[in-house]
C-alpha cells in the first residue's frame, strides 16, 4: 500500500496538474486509479525503463496485475491498510468504478488520493509523441512547507534567472507563506542555531514571488550550480535584511564574509562554509531580486546569461529539462571519481508543469513530453 | 450635359487627390521642420528648446524618428536618461519603426540599459542589429562581444567578430584588444596571440597590447619570449615599473622559472619596493599577496609576514590573505593544504620550577597520521620544551603529566611561521587519569553479534588528546587492544558516508537526481528540517543492496538506527528492523532526547543551552542502544550518533583556540561523556560480540570536514593492531557481511584480520582479539 501510495504520490507530484470537476469531488475517500489499462500500460512501461528503481520496480507489479484487463480500478479506502497494487479489478462494475467512470471523462485515466493530507486529483491524456498531458486540482489543505511552491492566482513576477542550459526552473508566487515556525517548534535553540525567525526568512522587503535555477554542471563541478532569486519589493529593505542575517549569522557561526559584486550589483559571499560540496554562498541584489547562489560561479551562471527577463510570467511554472540529465549525469559521476560513469536513461525529454489557484484548488496542468528522439545521422 | 457632369466629377476628384497629396505634403513638410528645428536646437546644445520643440513629435515616420533621436539626446544631455531610454523603447515597439535604430551612441546607450536591467538576451540582439547596421562603431561591437560572449558559445562569437574586424572599421586596433582580452579569459592563448599580431599598435593602446601578450605567452610556458617582450616593452616606456611588474607576478603565477636564473621572490620583491613608481595598484596588490605567498612557502615566514603587514596597511588589507591566515587553519586555502604543511614553526613550552618526572606529552606534527599518539618530552631543569611544527589546521596540543601520573594542565598553541610561540604553563592540581576496572572477558552468549556506533564527525584529534590527558579509558582500551584505522571518508559528507555505509553496493552518486537526493539527506540532518525534502527522489534512484536487508534475509535480525528518518527511503528508516528471513517491523519506544542527569549536567556545566539540547539526543541514543544490546535480541545494530556533528562544528572554534584549557570545554566534556557511554554499552555485549565505533567524516576547521575518520573495533576474531594506510570507509559494509560469514560482492577495503586477505569470513573467536 505505501509503496503503491508513494509511487502514485510521485506520479501526481510528477504531473501536477489540475481540474476541478465536479465528478472527482462524487469519488470516495482514499486511493484511486482508474482508466484504460492500455493507457496506464503505457504510462507503467515507461516508468518501467527507469531499471533498478523502486519504480521500476513497482511499475513492473502494477503491469502484470493489469495484465489482461481493458479497464481498471484501483482502490485503497481511505484509512485502511493496503496496497494499490494488490486493490487492482479488470472490468470493474460496482459503485466507485460508476462514480470512477464520470470523472474519467475523455482521459485514459484518472488518480485521486490524498498525499501529504491534500486531496489530489489527475487526469492523465496521453498524446502522439509518447508524451503525456496531465490536469489536476490539489485541494488548499492545511498551510505546510509545500505551501512555498503552491501557487497564488496571480502570477510571480519578471523572471530574473538566465535560461542557457538549465536543468530545473521553478518561478512561483507562492498562494500562501508557508509556517516556518510550525517547522521549528522548540523554537529556542533552533532560533539560536539557524535563525529561523530572521525578518528576512519572514519576507521583509520582498515581493512575494521566487524563482529557483539548477544549471547543467561544468566538467568537474561536484554540484550543478544553483541559484534561488527571491523577487523584492523593496530593495534597500531586503539588503538591510539580508546583511543582518549575515551579520547575526556570523555572531553564531564562524563564517567569512567578503564582499562581492556582479556587474554593478553590489552583494557578499561566505567562503569557508564547505559543509556541502563547493558551497560557498553569494548573494547580489539586482534592482528587482535579491539573487542567492550555490556559489559565485552558480550566480555568474544564472545572472551573467540571464534571458528571462524579456517577459513577465503568465502564471507560476516548473520545468524540468529531462534531456539533459543524462550529461548532467555524466559530468557529476565524473567529478566524484566513478569509475564507470553510466548516464541515466529517462523516457520523457521535459517535463512542464503551470498552475494557479482557482477558488479553494491549485488548479495544474502539466506535460512529460515524449522520449527525446535521437539525432538524425 | 452627362459629359459635362462627368468632366466636373473628374475635377472635382483630382482637386481632391491634389488636395489630400499637398495635406499629406504639408504634413511631412512640417513634421521635417520641426525635427529640423529639434536637432538644431540639439546640435547648438540649446537643450531646452529641442525638448521644447519635441514635446510632441512629428507623425511622419522619418521626420518622427528623426526627432526622436535630437530629443534623446537632449534628454541625455540634461540628465535624463531614463526618459530618452523610455522613449526609445517605445519607438523600437512600434511595428512602423521597421528597422530603425537611433544613432550609434544611443544604441548603445539602449544595449547598456537592456543589460544592466537583466535583459542580456535582448541586449545582445540589438547589440548585434547595432553593430552590423554600424560597421564603424567599435563600442557597438565591443558591447556585442560581450553580450554574445555570455550566450554563445565563445569560439564561435570570437570566430565571428575577428572576421568583421579583418574588413577594418576605424576603431578596429581597440576592439581587437578587446576580443584579445576575451580570448584570454576562456584561456585561449593561442587566439589571443593570433589576434594581437606581432607588430605593436598604437602607443597609445600599446601597454594593454602589451600586458595582454605578456599574459598570453605567460600562459603558454613561453618565458623567453616573455622576457624578450617585458625587455622591448621597457624601453618604449623609458620606465621598467610596469612590464616587470607584469613579468614577476606572471612569472609567479604560471610558476615559470626566469630565464635569467633570478628568484621569482626577488623580482616580486623589487616590484613591491618600488611601490608608487608602478601606478597601477591593483596589479602591485598582487604582487604583495604572490609575494608574501611565495616567502610563506619557503619558510620565511617573518619576512612574509613583514610584507604582508606592509602590504595590508596599504592596501587596507590584502586580497584574501588575513594575518591569521599565516599561522592558521584558513592558511590553506590560499597555500594550499601540501604547503600549509611544508612551513614550519617553533613553539616553547615554558614550565616554572619543574618537577622531577614531569613529562610534556606534545601532539605529533601535522604530517602525521591523526591517530599518532602524543610525544612524550620530559621536562629539563631549565622548564623549556622546544619543538618544530607544521602549521597544519589543528593547533598543536600539550599536556603536562606530573611523575605520578596525574596531569595537572594542557592547552594548545597554533605554531607561528615567524618567531617562536611561547606557552606559559600554569600548573594545576593534578588529576589522576581515569580508570576502568580490570577487564574480565564477559562470557560468550548465544551468537555472534556486532554494535556499531558511528560518531558524526568524530575525529581522531579529539580522541588523542583525550588520550593524552588521561581522560578516555574505553577508547584507549579500544585502540590499544582492538584494531584501529585512520579511514578515508571521500568525499567527506555524512549521507555520502552514510549510504556507502548502508548501501555498500552503491559507488560514489548516481547522477543529478541522486546528487539533489543527497544533498537532501544532507538537509534532512538539520532538526528544523528533519526529512529529506527530496525524499521522493529516491523512487526513480537505483536502488541499490542494503546492509541490513542483506544481513536480514537470512537467520539475522538487524536494526538500523542511522537516524536517517522515515523519509530517506534510501538509507532506511530510523528504528527499523530487518530480519530474520526478510522480516519487517519498527522499533518501538525510540526516544529522540531525554534529560540529562544531575551527574551529566555537572560534567557538561560549561555548556551552552542551545547545545545542551543536542547533548540530550546523544543521551537518549546510548540509552536506547545500551537497552538493545543488553536485551540480546539484535545480531545487528548500528547507530548513528547524529547530534555530535553539530556539537562538533559548533564547539570547534573554542576547543581549537590557543590556550591552557584544561580539558574544559564542551566538545572535551563531551569525548568523556562518549567515552563513559561506550563504555557502558561494551559492559553489556558477551564475548563473542563485535563492537565497532567509527566516525563518517573528521573536522578540519568548524565549517569544513576533514577525509580522515575514526575507526575501531574489538571483538572475536578481530586482530589488534592498527590497520596501515588509510582504507576507505566505503567497505565497512563488506566487513560486517563478512563478520557474519555472508557472502556479498561488495568492495572490499578492510579486514578484521589480515587472514581474511585470501577471502572467506574468520574464525568465530579468535584468541588474540578477544578484549
Amino acid at each position: 500500500m505505501r509503496q503503491a501510495h508513494v509511487l502514485l504520490l510521485l506520479l501526481a507530484a510528477v504531473a501536477a496538474g489540475g481540474c476541478a470537476r465536479d465528478a472527482f469531488s462524487r469519488l470516495p475517500q482514499g486511493t484511486l486509479w482508474y482508466g484504460d489499462a492500455a493507457a496506464a500500460d503505457a504510462f507503467l512501461a515507461q516508468l518501467q525503463s527507469l531499471a533498478g528503481t523502486p519504480a521500476a520496480h513497482a511499475a513492473g507489479e502494477l503491469r502484470e496485475r493489469l495484465d489482461g484487463c481493458s479497464r481498471f480500478l484501483a482502490f485503497c479506502p481511505r484509512g485502511g491498510s493496503c496496497r494499490l497494487q494488490d486493490a487492482v479489478t479488470c472490468e470493474p462494475a460496482d459503485a466507485t468504478a460508476t462514480a470512477a467512470a464520470a470523472a474519467l471523462g475523455d482521459a485514459a485515466w484518472i488518480f485521486a488520493g490524498e498525499p501529504g493530507g491534500r486531496r489530489v486529483y489527475v487526469r492523465a491524456t496521453p498524446d502522439e509523441a509518447a508524451g503525456w498531458r496531465f490536469e489536476a486540482a490539489v485541494d488548499r489543505g492545511a498551510v505546510g512547507a509545500v505551501d512555498a511552491v503552491l501557487p497564488a492566482a496571480e502570477p510571480p513576477g519578471r523572471p530574473t534567472l538566465a535560461a542557457h542550459e538549465r536543468l530545473l526552473h521553478l518561478h512561483v508566487r507562492p498562494d500562501r507563506k508557508p509556517d516556518l515556525e510550525a517547522l521549528a517548534p522548540d523554537v529556542g535553540w533552533v532560533e539560536q542555531l539557524y535563525l529561523l525567525h530572521h525578518p528576512l526568512l519572514s519576507g521583509h522587503g520582498l515581493e512575494g514571488s521566487w524563482e529557483l535555477a539548477t544549471y547543467l554542471p561544468a566538467a568537474g563541478e561536484a554540484m550543478a550550480p544553483t541559484v534561488v532569486a527571491l523577487a523584492v519589493r523593496e530593495p534597500e529593505k531586503a539588503r538591510q535584511a539580508m546583511e543582518d542575517f549575515l551579520a547575526r549569522a556570523m555572531e553564531r557561526w564562524p563564517l567569512r564574509r567578503s564582499d562581492w559584486s556582479l556587474e554593478g550589483a553590489a552583494g557578499a559571499c561566505l567562503s569557508n562554509l564547505n559543509v556541502l560540496p563547493q558551497l560557498a554562498p553569494c548573494y547580489v541584489l539586482t534592482s528587482d531580486a535579491l539573487v542567492i547562489g550555490w556559489n559565485a560561479t552558480a550566480l555568474e551562471r544564472a545572472l551573467a546569461a540571464a534571458s528571462g527577463a524579456a517577459t513577465a510570467a503568465a502564471g507560476s511554472e516548473l520545468s524540468v529539462d529531462l534531456a539533459s540529465l543524462p550529461e548532467a549525469d555524466l559530468r557529476l559521476q565524473r567529478a566524484y571519481g566513478h569509475p564507470r560513469p553510466v548516464p541515466g536513461s529517462y523516457p520523457w525529454s521535459s517535463l512542464r508543469v503551470e498552475g494557479r489557484r482557482e477558488g479553494g484548488r491549485y488548479a495544474l496542468q502539466a506535460t512529460l513530453a515524449g522520449p527525446p528522439t535521437a539525432p538524425a545521422p | 450635359m452627362t459629359r459635362r457632369w462627368l468632366s466636373l466629377t473628374l475635377l472635382a476628384l483630382l482637386l481632391l487627390a491634389a488636395g489630400v497629396l499637398a495635406a499629406r505634403a504639408g504634413r511631412r513638410w512640417a513634421g521635417y521642420r520641426q525635427a529640423e528645428g529639434v536637432c538644431q536646437a540639439a546640435t547648438a546644445g540649446r537643450w531646452d528648446e529641442a525638448l521644447r520643440r519635441s514635446q510632441t513629435l512629428p507623425v511622419p515616420r522619418v521626420s518622427r524618428l528623426r526627432a526622436a533621436d535630437c530629443r534623446c539626446i537632449a534628454l541625455m544631455s540634461t540628465g535624463r536618461r531614463e526618459a530618452c531610454v523610455e522613449l526609445l523603447e517605445r519607438l523600437l515597439a512600434e511595428p512602423a519603426t521597421g528597422d530603425w535604430l537611433p544613432n550609434p551612441l544611443l544604441t548603445a546607450v539602449l544595449v547598456e540599459d537592456r543589460r544592466d536591467r537583466g535583459q542580456v538576451a535582448r541586449a545582445a540582439q540589438l547589440a548585434h542589429q547595432g553593430a552590423l547596421h554600424y560597421p564603424d562603431s567599435g563600442p557597438l561591437l565591443v558591447l556585442e562581444t560581450e553580450l554574445r560572449l555570455r550566450l554563445e558559445e565563445p569560439d564561435g562569437v570570437l570566430a565571428d567578430v575577428e572576421r568583421r574586424l579583418e574588413r577594418g572599421p576605424p576603431l578596429a586596433p581597440v576592439v581587437r584588444l578587446h576580443v584579445a582580452r576575451r580570448y584570454l579569459g576562456e584561456h585561449d592563448a593561442a587566439g589571443t596571440l593570433r589576434l594581437l599580431g606581432e607588430e605593436p599598435p598604437a602607443p597609445e593602446v600599446r601597454d594593454i597590447w602589451a600586458s595582454l601578450r605578456a599574459q598570453a605567452l605567460a600562459l603558454q610556458g613561453r618565458p623567453e619570449e616573455l622576457l624578450a617582450l617585458v625587455e622591448q616593452w621597457s624601453a618604449w616606456r623609458g620606465d621598467p615599473a610596469l612590464p616587470q611588474a607584469y613579468y614577476a607576478v606572471l612569472l609567479s603565477v604560471q610558476q615559470l622559472e626566469d630565464p635569467a636564473g633570478r628568484p621569482v621572490e626577488a623580482l616580486l620583491q623589487q616590484v613591491v619596493e618600488r611601490g608608487d613608481r608602478l601606478a597601477d595598484e591593483e596589479l602591485l596588490e598582487g604582487a604583495y599577496v604572490r609575494l608574501v605567498g611565495a616567502l610563506t612557502v619557503l619558510g620565511r615566514s617573518e619576512e612574509a609576514l613583514a610584507w604582508f603587514d606592509r602590504g595590508a596597511a596599504r592596501f587596507d588589507g590584502l586580497g584574501h590573505l588575513e594575518r591569521d591566515d599565516l599561522l592558521r587553519s584558513a592558511t590553506h586555502h590560499s597555500l594550499g593544504l601540501d604547503n600549509l604543511i611544508r612551513v614550519q614553526g617553533a613553539v616553547a613550552i615554558r614550565l616554572p620550577r619543574p618537577r622531577p618526572g614531569d613529562v610534556l606529552l606534545l601532539s605529533p606534527d601535522p604530517s602525521q597520521p591523526p591517530d599518532t599518539a602524543y610525544e612524550a618530552h620530559p621536562v629539563p631543569a631549565e622548564g623549556v620544551v622546544r619543538v618544530r611544527r607544521a602549521l597544519g589546521t589543528w593547533p598543536q596540543r600539550w599536556v603536562l603529566r606530573q611523575g605520578d601520573g596525574t596531569v595537572a594542565a594542557s592547552g594548545a598553541v597554533w605554531p607561528n611561521p615567524q618567531r617562536e610561540v611561547t606557552v606559559e604553563v600554569a600548573r594545576r592540581p593534578g588529576v589522576a587519569p581515569r580508570q576502568l576496572p580490570p577487564w574480565r572477558p564477559p562470557p560468550a552468549g548465544d551468537g555472534r553479534r556486532a554494535v556499531v556506533v558511528i560518531l558524526d564527525c568524530g575525529d581522531w584529534r579529539f580522541v588523542q588528546y583525550g588520550r593524552a590527558r588521561g581522560e578516555l579509558p574505553t577508547l584507549g582500551r579500544l585502540q590499544d587492544r582492538g584494531r584501529s584505522a585512520v579511514l578515508l571518508s571521500e568525499p567527506p559528507f555524512t549521507a555520502i558516508a552514510i549510504r556507502s555505509l548502508a548501501k555498500p553496493g552503491a559507488q560514489g552518486i548516481d547522477g543529478f537526481l541522486g546528487l539533489i537526493h543527497r544533498l537532501g539527506a544532507e538537509v534532512e540532518g538539520l532538526d528544523f528540517v528533519g526529512r529529506n525534502p527530496f525524499a521522493p527522489l529516491a523512487w526513480v534512484l537505483p536502488a541499490h543492496t542494503d546492509l541490513f536487508e542483506t544481513l536480514g534475509a537470512g537467520a539475522l535480525k538487524t536494526v538500523n538506527m542511522l537516524h536517517a528518518h522515515g523519509s530517506m527511503e534510501e538509507v532506511g528508516r530510523h528504528g527499523r528492523v530487518v530480519g530474520p528471513r526478510g522480516a519487517e517491523g519498527l522499533l518501538e519506544g525510540l526516544r529522540s532526547r531525554r534529560s540529562l542527569t544531575a551527574d551529566e549536567m555537572r560534567d557538561l556545566d560549561e555548556a551552552d543551552p542551545a547545545m545542551l539540547s543536542l547533548v540530550e539526543q546523544i543521551a537518549a541514543d546510548f540509552d536506547a542502544i545500551e537497552r538493545l544490546a543488553g536485551e540480546r535480541s539484535f545480531d545487528l545494530i548500528v547507530l548513528r550518533v547524529a547530534a555530535l556533528d553539530l556539537l562538533t562544528h559548533g564547539g570547534f572554534p573554542a576547543a581549537t583556540a590557543a590556550r591552557q584549557d584544561d580539558g574544559r570545554g564542551l566538545l572535551f566534556a563531551l569525548y568523556r561523556y562518549l567515552d563513559r557511554r561506550i563504555g557502558e554499552l561494551q559492559q553489556r555485549l558477551a564475548g563473542d560480540d563485535l563492537l565497532v565505533v567509527l566516525s563518517d567524516h573528521g573536522i578540519r576547521t568548524a565549517l569544513e570536514h576533514a577525509p580522515e575518520a575514526l575507526f575501531l573495533a574489538i571483538g572475536p576474531g578481530v586482530e589488534p593492531g592498527r590497520v596501515a594506510g588509510a582504507p576507505e570507509l566505503r567497505g565497512v559494509g563488506r566487513m560486517l557481511a563478512d563478520y557474519f560469514g555472508v557472502p556479498t560482492e561488495w568492495p572490499r577495503t578492510l579486514r578484521l584480520r589480515e587472514e581474511q586477505a585470501a577471502g572467506g569470513s574468520p574464525s568465530p573467536a579468535g584468541p588474540s582479539g578477544s578484549p
